[in-house]
């Protein structure tokens, strides 16, 4: 049975990327995640975020348990050096997420303003500006 | 002749046998001691438990020591305690180590130099890397003040009340509840899992935090590398191997009794505790640690809160533990009076159980022309007696690492396991100076020499 699709509680427009639908760390931490061999550990998401800035083991900690609570990452118990320790993996991929999350917004646009975002993807298409360019592939496709 | 060493007599080599024979009996009579006086103060039980465990530094240091043994050895010779035994006019070893091809002193002296060896390594390392080795091994991570201010506030909280410095706090990511200590003095650090962290509340979690800065307080580092330490050094006597659990499982309950007290309502603690062994039995199920990491947790490591499920458990069990706590058993120190009876008893027992031995030996073993009082060195001699053990009175060069300190010829030659024994004595004396600080013992009793 496929995953059902991931559904962002809210979405920020002045957010970048993965921050428009997740919180700051939250986005760090997600983006560290995929980046690595799964599954990982607190500890080596915690190594490699401390490079960048300070940040506290507990926060990461928190955060993963947030995530994992949200359905995007997912764990399990395994045995380990320290002892008996959870062990995270991405749910979804992040093309997943992202198409996921689009679909989510762009259903929720025409559901809720139906005519304006046809009108405005008819401007978009018709356009010359840069801005226009991925409306303008779309068309020729 | 080449002789064959035999494996019934080196075993029965007075250094070796004595060392053993003799540590079980004073176990055995501190055990009666403390059953007849019923002391129930766990700091001076664990303090008489450790005895028996350098009963083998006392019997080397009477062996080994070259330059005290001279006079020594009149003083011991009257009371016969050395149990040395002469034939022919000279020391037995003395002429043991004459035979040609001769492995007889082998296996004592071999013992006695891995066993020192060992435990003066051990004590050095447990000190200068031990630290390090649990933080890798767990892989624990200082928690900062920010990250937790609760845990760091009640930390502070119970060390005032504790008197000692604050320790850091340290977190494992293991999802077992568990505490434990790492390192002494102003570098402890008490570690908490992630497990506990889950699974207590807030006043629970204090309680165990009262019970980790108890063994702070008690200076239980030490105390557990002076065990470490001595159990290397008879690793070949299966008593220390009993006796250490059982002296971890009295500081045990020496830390719960101190650790309550620090707390306004100690009873939080044995629900605590329940807590803890009911996850910990779920959790448990999940996985067994391996045996490297049990050893070296074992070594490492002070006061493991959950209960190992081993065959000789260091800690006390749980009902104990909870009756102790529910019944706010405030254990009075032992008195003076109770400590000297008890160390008294002891001294009878001692002596009632060695000459009983003594004469069992010599009635089952009698051996005509021997001095020794004690009885493995008639056993000893029997066997060296039996043909293929003859010792041959001629002078022959010995290994050179392990010449005794009274050869033929007289010279004092280098004497490693005195060396060795000397080495360990002086670490082991350092770490009882800081544990038990003669100059807060002077301050409070000044010696005046002259008037002020």
């Amino acid at each position: 049975m496929p995953e059902a699709d991931y559904a962002p509680s809210d979405y920020r427009a002045d957010g970048e990327q993965l921050e428009a639908i997740l919180g700051s760390l939250e986005a760090k931490v997600m983006g560290t995640v995929w980046g690595m061999r799964a599954p990982v550990r607190v500890r080596e998401v915690y190594e490699k975020l401390k490079r960048e800035k300070k940040i506290a083991y507990t926060t990461v900690m928190s955060t993963m348990n947030t995530l994992f609570e949200k359905g995007l990452l997912d764990r399990k118990i395994t045995k380990g050096r320290g002892g008996l320790l959870y062990v995270y993996w991405p749910k979804r991929t992040r093309q997943e997420v992202e198409r996921s999350t689009v679909k989510q917004v762009i259903d929720s646009l025409i559901r809720n303003f139906g005519d304006s975002v046809t009108a405005y993807l008819v401007e978009m298409t018709a356009s010359e500006g840069d801005k226009a360019k991925p409306f303008r592939r779309i068309k020729r496709q | 002749m080449m002789v064959r060493p035999n494996p019934t007599f080196e075993l029965m080599q007075p250094l070796l046998f004595m060392s053993v024979v003799f540590s079980i009996f004073l176990a055995f009579s501190i055990h009666i001691a403390l059953k007849v006086i019923k002391v129930r103060d766990p700091k001076f039980i664990s303090v008489l438990y450790l005895m028996p465990m350098f009963v083998p530094i006392v019997i080397y240091t009477i062996s080994f020591q070259p330059f005290i043994l001279p006079p020594l050895g009149t003083l011991i010779s009257l009371a016969q305690i050395k149990g040395d035994i002469m034939y022919e006019g000279i020391f037995m070893e003395d002429a043991i180590l004459r035979i040609h091809g001769s492995q007889y002193l082998f296996m004592g002296v071999t013992f006695c130099l891995t066993g020192l060896t060992l435990g003066s390594i051990l004590l050095a390392f447990l000190y200068s890397f031990g630290s390090r080795i649990v933080f890798n091994l767990r892989e624990l991570v200082e928690l900062t003040p920010q990250e937790n201010p609760d845990l760091v506030a009640m930390t502070q909280r119970l060390a005032e009340r504790a008197g000692i410095a604050t320790p850091r706090i340290g977190i494992n990511e293991d999802l077992r509840p568990n505490a434990f200590i790492v390192g002494w003095g102003r570098k402890a650090m008490i570690v908490v899992t992630l497990g506990l962290l889950k699974t207590l509340d807030g006043d629970e979690l204090e309680a165990v935090l009262a019970h980790e800065m108890a063994h702070i307080k008690n200076q239980d580092f030490h105390f557990m590398a002076l065990i470490s330490s001595l159990k290397a050094i008879s690793f070949f006597n299966p008593l220390v191997y009993v006796l250490s659990p059982a002296i971890k499982k009295e500081r045990e309950l020496l830390a719960d009794d101190v650790g309550t007290k620090l707390l306004e309502r100690p009873e939080v603690f044995g629900r605590a505790l329940t807590k803890i062994w009911c996850a910990s039995k779920v959790m448990s199920a999940k996985s067994k640690p391996s045996f490297l990491r049990q050893w070296v947790s074992g070594i490492f490591i002070i006061s493991e809160l959950r209960n190992a499920r081993s065959f000789l458990l260091t800690h006390p069990s749980l009902e104990i533990r909870l009756t102790n706590i529910a019944e706010r058993k405030i254990r009075n120190r032992a008195s003076m009076g109770e400590m000297l009876r008890t160390i008294l008893i002891c001294g009878v027992v001692m002596s009632v159980v060695v000459c009983a031995f003594g004469l069992a030996i010599q009635a089952c073993f009698p051996v005509r022309g021997i001095s020794g009082p004690l009885g493995p060195e008639r056993i000893w001699y029997r066997s060296i007696n039996i043909p293929v053990n003859q010792p041959a009175f001629e002078p022959r060069p010995n290994h050179p690492y392990l010449t005794m300190a009274f050869n033929p010829q007289g010279r004092v030659s280098l004497n490693y396991p005195w060396i060795l024994n000397t080495i360990y004595i002086s670490i082991m004396l350092t770490i009882l100076l800081k544990i038990w600080r003669p100059s807060t013992v002077f301050s409070r009793h000044p010696i005046r020499l002259f008037n002020a």
